[in-house]
């Protein structure tokens, strides 16, 4: 099996719809990142578009939160899946023509979403505050594609299931679960603490159950695709998938340590976070190992370039995520921009970084356009991993300078007036990953026909890795 | 892996099933988590602060049109609501966290990051006033403050103005009529800051201009007046609210209570520059650049910044019309003034404290007056509280102290005994202060003091009188004996009180009688009495027996 050859013939791709669904997500790999910069110069500069309700950091936070999650992200996501999917069936999507419709539906939604949230309509949980119509449709949504993509697995012709698969399916059922539980129940009953603790739950099943196995959809596909090894070893994707499976459901409540919640249910999700280390270790083993013998055309890669610094941010923010549920070092860093050092690492440096490899891949193949320059894009690549780099860094810092300095008495308006530098450097190096961004979807868009002998399309069938 | 169906099923259903049960259900099966009780600081009859175990309140209609203006707004993306046991958080903000805090709360607020403070021990901290100018413009009051404005939350009049005998006064406008009713007979007092910038809280009733308080003659020929709008009163209802389940526990907080008053702080040019610096990053807002009570938050408070020019002040151990100690200044910043747009500073360290006090000091030539020095009154230690204190109190409230006349109760009306509204006696409307600004007379029920909760604190306001307000010293016409007396009586009088709401709490007589004990120690809110562990006649707080009792 893993020698098996994918055919790459694209009759089982619908290239308009793959780029439909990839320009979209280009909107908001333009929109929702740069309300990041805007949001983060109120830090400094509060007065910067004050006087307007709808550009309130209030109201502007969960539209970048939202908008990098359930846009940028997710619809990157999508699109890339209408690639993979019949790629590793070796069948057309099913039910292919309801993609048109739902491409309008999702970000047309998104659109009202995040119209509905800088008006004020907030419900109030963090990653579950569309408006309850929005979250219907969003719902609607993606049980429609649910069914395309589970039903297209189910015909498909290859017998094996390949990794990318296994995430898709558990992501898309955890997702269809997930989603009408945070968003329909815990945002209208079960009162108190209860709730915050069910809220905890959600919100990480938000970041462990759909962005993560969606993350993990991608870089397992495009990572063999693009460098063209087999995928480095079956066993550990099996433990990988089933430990991250297990584990990563338990760990919500680390959100609201010390809180009146139950100690022993604090506990336990402080156990389940460090045992994360396993499936994050395991998979990040299988990524570099499918780079063995690969490392001498990784330069001028720019799609393994994208995944494997990815993964890099990824054990960097992950271990960070798992170690700051500890007790100890929790004291310190929650509330502070500790905290956002790692969701940055992780939902902008691992996952965004990965839908960003496999747009470099796909939108070649689809429009049959190369890059408009590789030297460009290559500037993209570094501004953007200069950037992410930086605030990781910096928001790392920040937070356990603020934390240690209210853990010995600081006065709290003192430990703001510390942290003022810091923001503006946060929000230079926010600059710099916006401006890589644009240089990226620059190329891209503005590439140049290719002709057919150009190497990189040009490539003979990619052996292996990719099926199992 | 060949079947996708084991992935959906195992994977996809299984785990999160198990993971929302042993999580998510589990804990909620808990009955502490779902609790409506809460360990609440109460004062008892013989005016002893103690904890006991009782239901927690929902929000009013108020409170939770505030709480959805809190969640449209996103203040909770940088206000957490949850008080770690850990980090210091309780000597920060106040007690640790309860369950049954949160009983109401649908979606919860507990927020993931702290940009500005945690919010859960806000309550009454500020008074309104300070939230109103707060939220029109943070900085107006915490110049370093991050936080947005909010306009949005207030309507706002632009008047033009023009020169009546001699003075200024609005111009006839319909805007103005939009806004006031001018119904006859109630004055709104309209007090720009140097902005043109003016606070009004009030709409019913004739607004009337008033630039007595600048230093020279404005030259504006127009003002804009802001009014809260019922959203703005509901988040600062809402505001007020956050941790007040847990009753009088601000005057049991720590790290407030001040007990030394005479030191002395040595005052070198170099304390002075520290000083200097602190009062530009926390108290120029509302006292101004020139200590004079005019900095451009004052106009939203009621009652006003103190004028340092004056070196007139309220709290001190010495005797009436004398310049307070350095001591009674620290006490003041440290402790704030309760129910005024004064808050406490205990959060800021020691030196930076004493620092201001010598700043202040600047402000007023009167500080090197000889005559305006006099040595503190004694205080001495106050003798055990009991009834019958209390009845020769109320007593000497009546005859010897009059003290009705300003704020109401029991009192008397041509010879006869007559009850007064609290905090409304018969010649409060006429009271004002040295600067010619209306005063209230306090409401002993709320339990709010400004001088602070403590029986030595009146005692010590009865002794040396408020420089500046209405409030004469007693020294010289009531006995020591008879200063304590009025003082736990009217201590008493916020016996199981809500200062909040400011109104009675529930408690059947049997637990009233309980925890008025001096036998009955609860030393911390974690040892709270436990009607219902300790009594077992009396029903479950919350229940229907309960309240059937409390009848």
């Amino acid at each position: 099996m893993a020698e098996q050859v994918i055919q790459t013939d694209d009759e089982v791709i619908n290239k308009e719809l793959i780029k439909s669904w990839l320009l979209w997500g280009f909107v908001w790999v333009l929109f929702a990142p740069t309300l990041g910069v805007i949001v983060s110069t109120k830090f400094t500069y509060p007065e910067f578009l004050q006087g307007l309700p709808e550009l309130t950091f209030g109201r502007l936070r969960p539209i970048h939160v939202n908008g990098v999650i359930f846009g940028t992200f997710s619809t990157l996501f999508i699109g890339l899946c209408y690639y993979i999917v019949p790629k590793l069936t070796q069948v057309r999507i099913y039910k292919e023509e309801w993609g048109y419709p739902l491409l309008w539906i999702w970000n047309f939604n998104l659109i009202a979403g995040f119209v509905s949230l800088a008006l004020g309509y907030n419900q109030g949980l963090e990653a579950a505050e569309f408006p309850l119509v929005i979250d219907i449709i969003i719902w609607i949504a993606l049980l429609a594609i649910t069914v395309q993509f589970l039903v297209t697995v189910a015909r498909r012709k290859e017998s094996g299931l390949y990794v990318s698969l296994w995430y898709l399916i558990a992501a898309l059922v955890w997702m269809d679960i997930n989603w009408p539980f945070g968003n329909f129940i815990i945002s209208y009953a079960i009162p108190g603490i209860n709730n915050a603790a069910l809220h905890g739950l959600y919100i990480h099943y938000i970041v462990g159950l759909w962005i993560t196995p969606a993350g993990y959809v991608l870089i397992y596909y495009f990572l063999p695709a693009s460098v063209r090894n087999p995928l480095y070893s079956h066993k550990l994707s099996l433990i990988g998938f089933w430990s991250l499976a297990l584990f990563y459901p338990f760990v919500g409540i680390h959100h609201y340590l010390y809180s009146p919640i139950a100690d022993w249910a604090e506990t336990i999700s402080i156990v389940m976070s460090i045992l994360l280390i396993v499936p994050v270790w395991t998979v990040l083993q299988n990524f570099f190992g499918t780079m063995i013998g690969r490392w001498q055309g990784f330069g001028s890669n720019l799609t393994a370039k994208f995944l494997i610094t990815g993964s890099l941010m990824y054990l960097v923010g992950c271990f960070q995520g798992s170690t700051e549920a500890l007790r100890a070092l929790q004291q310190p860093t929650h509330f502070t921009d500790f905290v956002i050092a790692h969701s940055h690492l992780t939902i902008f440096g691992t996952f965004v970084l990965w839908a960003l490899g496999g747009v470099v891949y796909v939108w070649p193949r689809i429009t049959g356009r190369e890059l408009l320059s590789f030297r460009l894009a290559n500037w993209g690549f570094w501004l953007i991993t200069a950037g992410i780099s930086a605030m990781g860094l910096i928001l790392t810092t920040q937070g356990l300078q603020q934390g240690y300095m209210l853990m010995t008495g600081a006065e709290w308006v003192d430990s703001l007036v510390t942290m003022q530098p810091y923001w503006w450097f946060r929000t230079f190096s926010g600059i710099s990953m916006d401006v890589g961004m644009d240089l990226i979807l620059l190329s891209l868009l503005w590439g140049r026909k290719s002709a057919a002998a150009q190497p990189s399309l040009a490539q003979p069938a990619q052996t292996a890795g990719v099926a199992a | 892996m060949r079947y996708a169906k084991t992935v959906a099923v195992i994977a996809g259903f299984g785990f999160i099933t198990l993971a929302l049960f042993v999580q998510g259900l589990l804990p909620a099966l808990l009955p502490e988590s779902r609790s409506e009780t809460v360990s609440r600081a109460v004062r008892t009859r013989l005016t002893e602060l103690k904890w006991i175990e009782y239901p927690a309140e929902n929000y009013t209609e108020l409170e939770q049109l505030g709480r959805q203006v809190y969640i449209r707004e996103g203040c909770w993306y940088c206000h957490s609501q949850y008080i770690r046991p850990v980090t210091g958080e309780d000597q920060r903000w106040g007690p640790v966290s309860q369950a049954g805090e949160y009983a109401f709360d649908v979606p919860h607020l507990f927020s993931t990051r702290r940009i500005g403070p945690d919010l859960t021990r806000v309550g009454l901290k500020y008074s309104d006033h300070w939230h109103f100018a707060h939220h029109w413009n943070p900085r107006l009051v915490v110049p370093d403050s991050n936080m947005p404005a909010f306009p949005w939350l207030y309507d706002q009049v632009a008047v033009a103005l023009e020169e009546k005998e001699g003075k200024l006064a609005f111009r006839e406008d319909p805007a103005l009529h939009k806004i006031f009713s001018f119904k006859e007979g109630k004055e709104i007092l309209i007090l720009p800051n140097t902005n043109g910038l003016a606070f009004a809280r009030e709409r019913d009733g004739v607004p009337v201009l008033n630039f007595d308080l600048l230093p020279d003659p404005p030259k504006t020929k127009a003002i804009t007046i802001v009014l809260p709008t019922r959203e703005a009163e509901g988040l600062v209802a809402y505001i007020q609210k956050l941790g007040m389940n847990r009753g009088q526990w601000r005057d049991l907080f720590e790290p407030q209570r001040v007990f030394v008053s005479q030191f002395s702080v040595p005052e070198s040019e170099d304390w002075i520059a520290r000083g200097k610096e602190v009062y530009l990053r926390r108290c120029v807002g509302c006292h101004g650049e020139k200590g004079d009570g005019n900095g451009p938050a004052a106009t939203f408070l009621n009652p006003r910044p103190r004028n340092f020019k004056d070196a007139v002040f309220k709290f001190r151990v010495t005797p009436s019309g004398a310049l307070p100690t350095e001591g009674d200044l620290y006490r003041t910043v440290t402790r704030g003034i309760r129910g005024t747009a004064m808050p406490p500073w205990h959060e800021i360290p020691e030196k930076e404290r004493l620092a201001v006090i010598l700043f202040v000091k600047t402000f007023s030539p009167l500080w090197k007056e000889k005559s305006l020095k006099a040595a503190p009154i004694s205080l001495p230690d106050p003798p055990r509280p009991s009834e019958e204190l209390i009845t020769l109190g109320e007593k000497i409230y009546i005859n010897e102290g009059r003290c009705w006349n300003c704020h109401g109760g029991p009192g008397m009306k041509d010879d006869k005994p007559f009850t007064y509204p609290w905090g409304l006696g018969p010649s409060a409307p006429t009271l004002k202060d040295d600067w010619g600004f209306p005063l209230l007379a306090t409401d002993f029920t709320t339990g709010i003091f400004k001088s602070g909760p403590d029986v030595t604190d009146i005692f010590r306001t009865m002794s040396t009188g408020l420089n500046g307000a209405a409030m004469p010293s007693f020294a010289d016409n009531l006995t020591e004996e008879q200063r304590w007396a009025i003082s736990y009586y009217i201590l008493s009088l916020s016996a199981y009180s809500d200062p909040l709401h400011r109104k009675k709490l529930q408690i059947p007589e049997q637990v009233k009688a309980a925890l008025d004990d001096p036998n009955l120690k609860t030393p911390t809110w974690r040892a709270a009495f436990n009607p219902e562990k300790t009594e077992p006649v009396v029903a479950r707080p919350g229940s229907k027996s309960y309240l059937r009792i409390a009848e």
